[in-house]
């Protein structure tokens, strides 16, 4: 009762529960979902582990990396969770949709999608070393200048690189007879 | 196919996490690549490991859009907990003062009791002196007890001392003076 009434927690409830939400938009955002995570229980995950942090010694000074480090120990617990979820044999029974494959898809779509991504890593494959690493960073969604500090070189040549391997890569796409691309 | 296509596909191709990206990619890691400071030792590996799992690489983009509500948020902690270090502190003082007046009356009620133990014990040591006193006195004025009361200058002494004491043989014409075990008298009879 003493705590409900003590504005510094409620303040401390408060911005807890901000940063908590724009973890799970984020979480969204980016599509950590679909590996079978949920966002509400990363959120309240980080919300928990934050307030212990904070109730262990309250005069202690929390970095913005110590944050970051909590969220993303919070995201890497929930994804390998979800792989043991996934790994462990379904109920006949079961309700649990997620890890079941996509019974929309056609049996055709299936074959044709497998048969794409086949063909995506042989073509991947056959770059360049030196493109092939920006290529495939690029391609998970890395910003040019990220992708510069992440394979230690300019932004300006981390463009360069990703032009020409992408150029590279849609050639040898059309020549492996995966359509064409719309630029 | 769009070039927003051949990403999904590619993360599709790599949404299993590669053992090397599980092991590599622990928080620390990601929070540095998130933060543009990756240890230029580990940045091959790092790289390629982040390039073969689309979910840790996933978490390190989310992270980097994250950074500013980090920082808000550890300011805001900073605010909050100077706040309440601060009250900690002076309740603190408040609770060291209370308790600083509590034991100097602990002292005091200590030392009230330690003088009443001492008074008690002198007055109780003065009263058995007293009695003890008194009945050495009562027992000095008293006859002394005897075996052989015979002597006449001793009878004659204590006769205007006091009441007698007892006597087992005597020998005289005293009677009545106090208890005897054998008695001769010398009058005739």
């Amino acid at each position: 009762m003493v705590r409900a009434i003590d504005p510094s927690h409620e303040r401390l409830e408060s911005l807890l529960a901000d940063f908590g939400a724009k973890v799970r938009i984020l979480i969204h955002t980016h599509g950590l979902a679909q590996y079978g995570i949920d966002p509400e229980d990363v959120e309240q995950e980080v919300r928990i582990r934050l307030w212990r942090a904070v109730e262990r010694d309250r005069s202690a000074a929390f970095h913005a990396s110590y944050i970051q480090r909590v969220v993303a120990s919070s995201v890497i617990d929930a994804l390998r969770r979800a792989q043991v979820r996934a790994a462990e044999p379904l109920p006949e029974d079961s309700d649990q949709g997620d890890a079941l494959p996509d019974e929309t898809a056609s049996p055709e779509q299936s074959t044709g999608d497998s048969q794409q991504v086949e063909a995506l890593r042989r073509c991947l494959d056959a770059l360049p070393e030196r493109r092939r690493l920006p290529i495939a960073l690029h391609l998970q969604g890395f910003a040019l200048q990220e992708i510069a500090d992440l394979v230690g070189t300019s932004a300006e040549a981390a463009r360069k690189l990703v032009t020409r391997g992408l150029d590279e890569l849609k050639q040898r796409l059309r020549d492996a007879g995966c359509g064409d691309f719309d630029d | 196919m769009t070039e927003s296509s051949l990403s999904n596909l590619y993360r599709r191709l790599t949404a299993q996490p590669t053992l090397s990206a599980r092991a590599l990619l622990d928080s620390e890691t990601l929070a540095r690549v998130a933060a543009g400071r990756v240890v230029p030792s580990e940045r091959d590996e790092v790289a390629t490991a982040l390039a073969a799992s689309a979910p840790h690489a996933a978490l390190a983009r989310l992270l980097g859009d994250l950074a500013p509500e980090s920082a808000a948020l550890a300011r805001g902690l900073a605010q909050t907990g100077h706040r309440s270090h601060t009250d900690r502190i002076r309740h603190g003082q408040q609770a060291a003062g209370a308790r600083r007046a509590s034991r100097r009356l602990q002292w005091s009620a200590l030392a009230a009791c330690l003088i009443a133990g001492v008074a008690l014990w002198a007055a109780h040591t003065a009263r058995r002196h007293a009695v003890e006193e008194a009945t050495l006195a009562t027992a000095m004025s008293a006859h002394p007890d005897e075996i052989f009361g015979s002597s006449l200058d001793q009878r004659m002494a204590a006769r205007h001392a006091g009441p007698p004491g007892d006597v087992i043989f005597r020998t005289g014409e005293r009677a009545g003076a106090g208890d005897e075990i054998f008695r001769s008298s010398f009058k005739g009879s």
